[in-house]
């Protein structure tokens, strides 16, 4: 069950978005329903903080209140950290970005596009339903890195190795896309990790799904994303096993 | 060839694990056994046939073979080895003195180079002590030593204080060859007051190289200051100019709907209003927005960076909600930082078909986010081969990039960085955690 909240200033908008949400929950036969559809963002925060589900967010960005939508969408999240938040705005160009890493919003909806607005929110509210529908009932693992005061999760499947950082503490985590670094001590992950990850050399972990293939004579092994790492001649043994 | 001719070439050894120790170069075991190995075969060979000189000097090369090979780097493969050599006549001088009083009965300098016993003691506290040195000073080193101003330092500068060290240290070599130092306390004081000398004049030049490097970026910071104002100012004028065409407009309508000519009124909207209106359009919103940026030199480089992307048709966009003062880092580390990332982002961009860079400063309770995203063309690149030293996707001599910053944000343990592509684009993202000073250290 996922709760709806809208929030915008002008009442025309306000009524034509909650319309649109509706008329979804009923033609795509939801599990959801619109909790409060308001002008006044404090009224969404009252509603929010002792609610035990999590929600959809419509927020507009500009609202005519001491807080905006961006300041609303931030403590909306200290209560409801797994929620959908989605703006509406006219520029969303101008800041998508703080959208994205302020409140990992999931989407943004543009006010000015009038033909595609009931569209758009349709999408949104599909898109939020089948994340939701997967976080229940995914059995993925996935690894939490403290990157800085911002916990990342990375799907295990997705991390080819890990390594330290030529910077003490640091442990940095490869995958194919992305390279993170984050606080830690590579000899305390490999204890938390499962079984497809082996420690190969005292600065490097390694996900044998991905390995490619293994340079015995040169003690190498190769790994997907053309990635290399050394194998300390201990590991190498255990490596076959 | 007596088995002392064998024991004696393990000075070799010691060289290479103490020379290791000092640039703390990351080599397999393996591969350092087999050049120790190869350095001791040659130096024992060279020792026996072609007398102490020869050989030592085939020392020095080969050391300083070995860095290259592992390191690549000159200017830090020839500091090492003079380093070790350093270290290794200070503790082979003090380690033969404690000796001495060690073997009070037995003659220890006449006798040392043919008792194994007497030798190989010799050998060991050498060892320790030089292990030690070695291990101190490349702590030092590391901790202290910012590399990037060796960088910065003037050819000249350099070529002087290396002729200096080479100068000093090949004339308390030769005189250790030719034995003077062995038993003569007064000769380990000329070393120690050598060894400090050189400390002082290291850290006085380091000093100088460090306030002109500081001097240089600040003048460098100026100058995109003014470029900053210039570009407000030329906002300004357009927004006066605006301002007054605005006025005209509404005596002009005021004009048309005194005398009811609506028809007038409509021509004079579509030919004046409507054009006029796409005119605000085109203010430069980037300039409006980094006034919420309080670091003056961050300032500065946005502008001249993102007004150079446009001027290469790359849109950018910059997306500052709050005020963002960011106090944990240095201005110097930070505009470098950015420097580079913008550089890369911008390089990158150009070479798309719709280019584009968007930069947002993200703040969050005692954290800051910097994130700077740009269009890549190709989305098959090794993000970790892109930090690597002297990396380029432009070919060489441009590697002043990614590991840079890596080796800034070496003394910034509060700084993480996340790289993704995803979706045709390039995403670095800054994490700054804004802790206090105090707890910074």
């Amino acid at each position: 069950m996922l709760n709806i909240y809208i929030c915008e200033d002008d009442k025309k908008q306000l009524e034509r978005i909650k319309n649109a949400v509706e008329n979804t929950i009923l033609i795509e036969e939801l599990d959801m329903k619109v909790s409060l559809a308001t002008t006044d963002p404090f009224e969404i925060l009252k509603n929010v903080e002792f609610e035990t589900n999590s929600g959809i967010y419509f927020l507009d960005v500009e609202l005519n209140s001491t807080i905006d939508g961006i300041e609303l969408a931030a403590r909306i999240r200290n209560f409801d950290p797994r929620g959908f938040i989605a703006f509406v705005t006219t520029h969303p160009e101008l800041s998508y970005l703080t959208f994205k890493y302020k409140v990992e919003a999931l989407d943004y909806i543009v006010k000015t596009d009038n033909d595609n607005l009931e569209a758009n929110i349709r999408n949104c509210i599909l898109n939020a339903n089948k994340k939701f529908l997967n976080t229940k009932k995914s059995m993925k693992k996935y690894f939490y890195a403290k990157c800085g005061q911002k916990v990342l999760h990375v799907p295990y499947e997705d991390i080819v190795f890990f390594e330290t950082s030529s910077i003490p503490h640091k442990v940095i985590a490869n995958t194919i896309k992305r390279r993170i670094e984050f606080y830690g001590h590579i000899g305390q992950i490999v204890q938390e990790l499962d079984d497809r990850f082996y420690q190969c050399h005292k600065s490097y972990v390694i996900n044998r799904d991905h390995i490619t293939m293994v340079d015995k004579k040169n003690r190498e092994i190769h790994l997907a994303g053309d990635n290399m790492c050394i194998v300390s001649v201990r590991a190498i043994k255990g490596l076959y096993e | 060839m007596g088995y002392m001719d064998l024991i004696r070439p393990l000075y070799a050894v010691i060289f290479c694990i103490v020379s290791k120790n000092i640039c703390d170069i990351k080599v397999s075991g393996v591969r350092f056994i087999i050049w120790s190995f190869s350095i001791y075969t040659i130096f024992a060979f060279t020792s026996y046939y072609m007398g102490e000189i020869a050989c030592s000097i085939a020392l020095l090369i080969l050391i300083a073979v070995m860095h290259y090979v592992f390191s690549s780097k000159t200017f830090s493969s020839i500091i090492c080895t003079l380093l070790t050599m350093i270290i290794m006549i200070i503790t082979n001088s003090v380690s033969s003195h404690v000796l001495n009083y060690a073997f009070s009965n037995a003659d220890f300098y006449q006798n040392v180079n043919s008792s194994p016993e007497m030798f190989l003691s010799l050998l060991f506290m050498n060892l320790l002590f030089a292990y030690l040195l070695s291990k101190l000073i490349s702590v030092i080193i590391s901790r202290k030593i910012k590399i990037k101003y060796l960088y910065a330092t003037k050819k000249s500068t350099v070529v002087l204080l290396l002729s200096a060290v080479i100068l000093i240290f090949l004339f308390i070599y030769i005189t250790s060859l030719l034995g003077h130092a062995q038993g003569n306390p007064t000769m380990i004081f000329i070393y120690i007051a050598f060894l400090v000398f050189l400390m002082i004049l290291i850290y006085f030049i380091y000093n100088a190289t460090e306030k002109e490097f500081a001097l240089k970026s600040n003048e460098l910071e100026l100058r995109r200051l003014e470029v900053y104002t210039e570009n407000v100012e030329a906002m300004y004028n357009d927004i006066r100019s605006i301002r007054h065409d605005y006025a005209n407009i509404i005596t002009s309508m005021a004009g048309y709907f005194q005398d009811n000519d609506l028809d007038g009124l409509k021509e004079y909207f579509h030919k004046e209003i409507a054009p006029f209106a796409g005119r605000t359009e085109t203010l430069n919103k980037n300039l409006l927005v980094l006034s919420k940026l309080k670091n003056p030199g961050l300032k500065g480089i946005l502008s001249v960076k993102l007004i150079r992307a446009q001027e290469n048709n790359v849109a950018s966009v910059i997306d500052i909600r709050e005020d963002i003062y960011i106090k944990s880092l240095d201005a110097l580390s930070l505009n470098r930082i950015m420097g580079i990332l913008l550089d890369n982002a911008c390089e990158a961009a150009v070479e798309c078909e719709n280019p584009f860079i968007h930069v947002a400063f993200i703040k969050k309770e005692e954290a800051i986010t910097i994130a700077v995203v740009n269009s890549i063309k190709d989305e098959d690149i090794n993000i970790r081969a892109i930090f690597k030293k002297g990396f380029s996707t432009k070919g060489e001599n441009r590697g002043f990039g990614l590991d840079n910053i890596v080796c800034i944000l070496g003394k910034y343990p509060n700084v993480m960085i996340d790289t993704e592509i995803e979706d045709g684009q390039f995403r670095q993202i800054l994490h700054i955690e804004e802790i206090n000073e105090g707890e910074l250290c």
